[in-house]
């Protein structure tokens, strides 16, 4: 008398579930190689470079999600991938669960990255039902209609080597990411995209890019998003030198340096170019490495420029003098 | 013989043909030359305070964006100072080539140096120099803490009256929020060390002055810079996280809040508040 295994139907629900949990989580990988110093950034702020430095500790998850992601979705329903994965889903939940909680008590409000990295923009709020909804129920639908995974494992092996050689690939693409020109991709900063709609925070705290820029919504407007530091004070003395000429459109310089910090920043060097304000939260996932500028024309993104723009080229749009300046014989 | 005198004659033409274009070239290069510029966009800022040899004085600053210069009045120096930080040159200037405008900006001739004072120093956020053996120190203006009554706000910065003037409030909603009959109270929550704040609190300020006898009463509470903003005891006990922000109260309770994009219009944002706490009262 043989043991009757799962029927068809939790076999089919059980592979699903692990289909659709191993995209999500294969998704998620991806989003965040795009951009692996946001990732590292993420890391470091929640504490969990402890052992090793952000940037291996995010190369290292990165792998482990992309290698269990993908191995799900190649129907491997082992304990050895089941189990790792979920404690990571585990993991990522207590992470967005944290947030919520800190946001509810007093702490700073803004977007939450979640899983899917900087490219989806969400409330700490929708971070947390978002993971808990597309997270939870497959993993625990994937333990569904298993069998016996050693007698039902043909070609388990090949599968694991397949996982396994797409999570050193994704660790080596996001290795080699910030290097490749994939910001528009990699961020929420691209062609088409209205000031108004680049946004962080919730309810009275929702502060957008349209409303830090003050000319955001009129005319042509160079925009520079740069950290004050030294490496940027080399570019000032180009920035300037624009600014002069009076050709072009007006620049500004977005910052999420503190007004202290500017203040020193201008006392020491000198800009006559105007620089704006506005927090790390709505600003970091709008750039992978700066400085990073765009062109805005009546509110709306119309180019990107990994750097600083081509300065010459924009200067070229029309004669005029820089208000404020006045030619004497 | 003829041969010889046109040729000299040729030579002779070709001689003054190569001294008019050599004269036309330096004429035009002398005009095209950029000539030193006069600075005009000097506008009075309240952003710093002067202290010479360690007690405060009363200065006026003017502040030109266009070429990062500052200008310092005060009858405790000798005479103006200029700061161009982008040398870090300290300079005094002849009054004679300071020319006020009917915009209120000034204007700083570009022959106005009288003296060289040698380059600034930076110390932290202040700026040191020296004219005629008293030390000068720039320093940012501390701000305003706690409570302020509206005259005090408005005559803290010049920035403030300047923005306050630029606002034009939308008429129609302002002529809305003066027939309101129940008492609304806003609590306006600011840092005069906040470039959002001296951006956008003057619009608020603007529909303050455009609501006169109306039944809404705005208020203004300053907050420190910086981490101490989050610990200030009334920030913390209403949950104010970031600057500006305004709460809206009706009948002592809170109805809403005045944050982000609503104060590129806050006649308008303040309008919303109370027509969607009015909606909500079953």
């Amino acid at each position: 008398m043989s043991e009757a295994g799962p029927s068809r139907a939790l076999r089919l629900v059980g592979r699903f579930a692990a289909l659709v949990l191993g995209g999500v989580l294969v998704f998620a990988a991806a989003a965040k190689a795009l951009d692996p110093q946001a990732f590292a950034e993420q890391i470091h702020a929640e504490g969990l470079d402890r052992f090793a430095s952000a940037s291996r500790m995010a190369l290292l998850a990165l792998a482990l999600e992309a290698g269990l992601g993908l191995a799900l979705m190649l129907g491997v329903r082992r304990l050895r991938v089941l189990l790792p994965a979920s404690a990571l889903v585990a993991f990522f939940v207590f992470l967005t669960a944290r947030t919520y909680w800190r946001s509810t008590h007093g702490g700073a409000v803004g977007s939450s990255c979640g899983c899917f990295g900087n490219l989806v923009e969400r409330s700490p709020a929708e971070a947390l039902w978002t993971d808990l909804l597309l997270l939870v129920p497959p993993l625990l639908l994937a333990f569904v209609g298993r069998g016996d995974q050693r007698q039902g494992g043909r070609g388990v092996g090949w599968r694991l080597g397949v996982a396994a050689l797409g999570a050193v690939l994704v660790a080596g693409f996001a290795w080699r990411a910030p290097g490749l020109p994939l910001d528009d991709l990699a961020t929420r900063l691209k062609p088409g995209v209205q000031a108004s709609a680049l946004c962080a925070g919730t309810g009275a705290d929702r502060v957008c890019l349209g409303g830090v820029l003050p000319d955001a919504q009129n005319g042509r407007q160079l925009v520079v998003l740069a950290d004050l530091d030294a490496a940027f004070a080399a570019d000032v003395d180009r920035l300037n030198a624009y600014v002069q000429a009076g050709h072009g459109p007006t620049l500004a310089v977005l910052t999420a340096a503190s007004p202290d910090d500017e203040r020193k920043f201008y006392w020491r060097f000198g800009p006559t170019f105007k620089i704006a304000t506005a927090p790390p939260g709505l600003l970091r996932p709008l750039y992978r490495r700066l400085p990073r500028s765009f062109l805005l024309e009546g509110g709306v993104v119309r180019q990107t420029w990994s750097g600083l723009p081509p300065l010459d080229r924009l200067a070229q749009a029309g004669p005029g003098m820089a208000p404020g300046l006045q030619t004497t014989p | 013989m003829t041969h010889r005198f046109s040729s000299h004659r040729r030579h002779r033409r070709q001689r003054i043909a190569a001294l008019f274009g050599a004269a036309l070239v330096l004429l035009s290069g002398a005009l095209c030359a950029q000539a030193p510029a006069a600075i005009t966009d000097l506008l009075s800022t309240g952003e710093y305070v002067l202290n010479i040899d360690g007690k405060d004085v009363k200065a006026d600053f003017f502040h030109s964006e266009r070429t990062a210069t500052f200008l310092i009045e005060s009858a405790a120096l000798p005479a103006p100072v200029v700061l161009v930080v982008r040398t870090q040159a300290a300079e005094t200037a002849n009054p004679a080539k300071i020319t006020r405008m009917a915009s209120g900006e000034l204007m700083l001739q570009p022959d106005y140096r009288t003296q060289g004072l040698g380059e600034f120093k930076i110390d932290g956020e202040d700026v040191l120099f020296d004219v005629q053996g008293k030390h000068v120190r720039v320093k940012p203006r501390p701000p305003l803490l706690g409570p302020q009554p509206f005259a005090t706000v408005r005559g803290f910065k010049p920035e403030y009256e300047r923005n306050m003037k630029a606002y034009k409030p939308d008429e129609a909603t302002i002529a809305a929020l003066k027939l309101l009959q129940a008492p609304v109270r806003v609590r306006v929550f600011f840092g005069s060390w906040c470039p959002h704040c001296t951006e956008f609190m003057p619009n608020i300020m603007r529909v303050e002055d455009e609501l006169k006898g109306s039944k809404i009463v705005i208020e203004y509470y300053g907050l420190p810079p910086g981490s101490a903003m989050r610990d200030e005891p009334e920030a913390k006990r209403v949950g104010v996280t970031g600057v500006p922000t305004a709460i809206v109260y009706m009948a002592g309770r809170e109805i809403g809040r005045i944050a982000g994009e609503g104060w590129r219009a806050p006649e308008v944002a303040l309008k919303d508040v109370i027509s969607s706490a009015a909606s909500s009262v079953p």
